[in-house]
């Protein structure tokens, strides 16, 4: 079982978009996966038209009350399931903390591993002891950036926490997200960066309105405009990234 | 997981890679796939969807048709409803089952509409098994016993017949030749309880019948084990045993021939409707013999048999020639056969603790035999082919390599027998046999 998980500090940058739309080309290239929504908003549980409820709230889920596989939503698309957001995941930290070791969401992820091939954590915005889980439960780390100096700022912090707190096993991948390509600094930030930060992926995810319809449509993309640009583009975002994991 | 198949094969391992090949491979092995009843299905699909637009329940409408030899449907068509849930909605389920119960439209069901198909052709799924399944009540006459044995062998033969006249798979051959030396075992063993006329008639003819299927039946062997043969010489050889591959089939193809000749010729459908009618009609004047209850025929002939064994692999030593182990052989196989006869008279755990122990031993014979036989027929094969035109140098060199293999394997086997003896013939199953099929521990003193 492969553990990935969207993540940056920033909000707004296009990872739950991200987390929805590479779990469905998954899936549709029939592995078993499951998106595990971790954002108190519920962007991806929305996305798949699942309650954002689940029981015993994050309190039953950290102390292990009931067993994660009991808590999980088939989504309506085959080999593709959620684990559903709850408006209580906003006190996960302090649960969490409670526990003391940062390794709480592994343990509660690996009796999953016959059941699943892939898992995309979305999570919250912000580093904290979320996040700290989140990256010692997940292999790869796929990072959104959109092109501007303040996203910069955001990936130097993440990758010096990566190195401050031991975590080279951590597959880290940013890619440029919500690219405009009508403005100079997007360019200019996608020209320099990849030369000073060895590592960001090629494929660039364009600002396209179908990513914003995603939530009329409450589906992936690939489900119902699998031939629009965006949609394209995270499909070759996916092949890269699985050509990275092999390597 | 789902796998669209454009056309079937006749074996599972000839399919395309994909779930349903995963699933047949296994469980077929050497047997075909053979069309059993054609069918069409109209499936019409269902979703229950929640106040967010989601998908709680799937159902499927489907009909079913069975069809006839022209693809036309016959029959009346039926209908079933099937519901796939959906993870981590069971309440959907449960109301939507309610109302389909309700309704009284549906009446539940759990087996699969292909079993019910099935069941209308008077089949059902392992219906199949070249295991004995003959149940003898307590008391019954042995005259009868044995004349019901011999019918069910008889129809476990008469069922592979079709089967190896097409040359379908290997085991319509090796089933139907299990069911000639269990009925020669059993004509031998246990013939005194018969009536005497035509006796002798019946034994020649399923003499006849264990000889005139041999020879196909080796070529089969060889086809069969001919990857293993291959891969146990060295790989720079494995490309020069191709002609010996071509020669087996070439050959296993008019073998078959002439035993599917054999098969649909007079002398045979004369055995066979002989053969049954004598068994169905009761005999007007049965030996005193038949008259005994099964249970001391079982217990005085096993026992017979038994001490047999004991006495042919006690007396084989280091230097005892082949044959002691070929004589022995063929008492084990009878032995073997008896005690399967009858199993249903006896403890079936204690039953089968001594069928192990009797396979270990049989197993060792049977290795050291056949290795000697296929290292002959190796080099006869290798002798005709050279009768029919030239063969590469290597390739007799590459059959040269295979029957040392086998020699070498052959010495193994009879290094190894005294051990399986002594596994066969100690304290504890000797006890056992004893309790089983000793007279004495039956009849009180």
């Amino acid at each position: 079982m492969k553990v990935f998980a969207t993540y940056n500090i920033k909000g707004g940058v296009g990872k739950t978009a991200t987390a929805v739309n590479l779990a469905w080309l998954s899936a549709r290239d029939g592995a078993r996966t499951l998106v595990w929504d971790l954002d108190p908003q519920g962007a991806a549980s929305f996305y798949f038209r699942v309650k954002p409820k689940v029981k015993g709230g994050g309190k039953g889920l950290v102390r292990g009350k009931h067993e994660l596989d009991a808590l999980i939503k088939g989504t309506d698309f085959e080999n593709l399931d959620l684990l559903p957001a709850d408006f209580s995941y906003r006190n996960l930290d302090l649960l969490l903390d409670e526990q003391r070791k940062p390794t709480r969401l592994r343990k509660l992820l690996k009796p999953l591993a016959e059941d699943y091939d892939r898992v995309f954590l979305d999570c919250p915005p912000s580093i904290s002891l979320v996040s700290e889980n989140v990256f010692r439960a997940a292999d790869v780390l796929l990072v959104p950036l959109i092109p501007t100096i303040l996203s910069l700022r955001t990936l130097e912090q993440l990758d010096r926490f990566v190195a401050d707190n031991g975590l080279e096993r951590l597959g880290v991948l940013p890619f440029f997200s919500m690219v405009d390509r009508r403005k100079r600094l997007h360019l200019e930030v996608m020209e320099t960066l990849p030369a000073e930060r060895p590592g960001v992926l090629r494929t660039a995810i364009p600002y396209a309105s179908d990513v914003e319809r995603m939530g009329l449509q409450r589906a992936p993309l690939g489900a119902w405009a699998g031939c629009s640009p965006a949609a394209q583009a995270y499909a070759a975002l996916w092949s890269e990234i699985l050509a990275a994991g092999r390597n | 997981r789902r796998q669209t198949l454009s056309e079937s094969p006749r074996f599972a391992r000839a399919l395309p890679p994909g779930p349903v090949r995963e699933a047949l491979e296994p469980v077929t092995e050497e047997r075909a796939l053979l069309p059993r009843a054609g069918c069409r299905c109209r499936i019409v699909p269902f979703e229950r969807i929640d106040a967010n637009g989601k998908v709680v329940l799937r159902a499927a409408l489907e009909t079913w048709r069975l069809l006839d030899d022209q693809g036309r449907p016959r029959g009346r068509p039926w209908g079933w409803l099937r519901l796939y849930p959906v993870k981590g909605y069971r309440d959907a389920l449960g109301r939507t089952r309610a109302a389909i119960e309700a309704s009284g439209l549906f009446e539940w069901r759990t087996d699969h509409p292909l079993e019910r198909l099935l069941a209308r052709l008077g089949r059902t799924p392992c219906d199949y098994s070249p295991r004995l399944r003959v149940a003898f009540e307590p008391g019954l006459q042995a005259g009868t016993a044995v004349r019901r044995l011999l019918l069910h062998l008889l129809g476990m033969l008469e069922r592979n017949v079709e089967g190896t006249c097409a040359d379908t798979d290997p085991e319509f051959l090796h089933d139907l030749r299990v069911s000639v030396r269990r009925t020669r075992t059993a004509l031998g063993q246990l013939g005194g309880v018969l009536p005497r006329r035509r006796f002798t008639r019946f034994r020649n003819g399923f003499a006849w019948l264990g000889q005139v299927t041999s020879p196909t039946r080796d070529l089969d062997v060889y086809l069969l084990k001919f990857e293993r043969y291959r891969d146990n010489l060295p790989p720079e050889q494995r490309p020069h045993l191709a002609p010996l591959r071509d020669f087996l089939e070439a050959h296993q193809r008019l073998e078959q021939q002439r035993l599917a000749r054999v098969l649909r010729s007079q002398r045979f459908r004369h055995l066979v409707a002989g053969w049954r009618a004598w068994l169905e009609t009761g005999p007007a004047r049965p030996p005193a013999a038949a008259r005994q209850p099964v249970e001391a025929l079982a217990a005085a002939r096993i026992w017979h048999m038994y001490k047999r064994v004991r006495r042919e692999g006690r007396a084989i030593g280091g230097d005892s020639p082949a044959e002691a182990l070929h004589e022995l052989r063929k008492s084990c196989k009878k032995l073997r056969y008896l005690l399967e006869f009858f199993q249903c008279l006896y403890p079936a755990k204690r039953h089968r603790r001594l069928v192990k122990a009797l396979k270990g031993l049989q197993d060792n014979l049977g290795d050291f035999q056949d290795l000697e036989v296929q290292g002959h027929t190796l080099e006869r094969f290798a002798g005709e082919m050279q009768a029919e035109g030239e063969v590469p140098a290597a390739t007799l060199e590459a059959i040269a390599h295979l029957v040392e293999n086998l020699h070498h394997r052959q010495a193994q086997a009879r290094r190894e027998f005294h051990e399986r003896f002594s596994g066969f013939d100690s304290e504890s199953n000797r006890r056992l046999f004893r309790s089983l099929f000793r007279k004495e521990a039956h009849s009180p003193p």
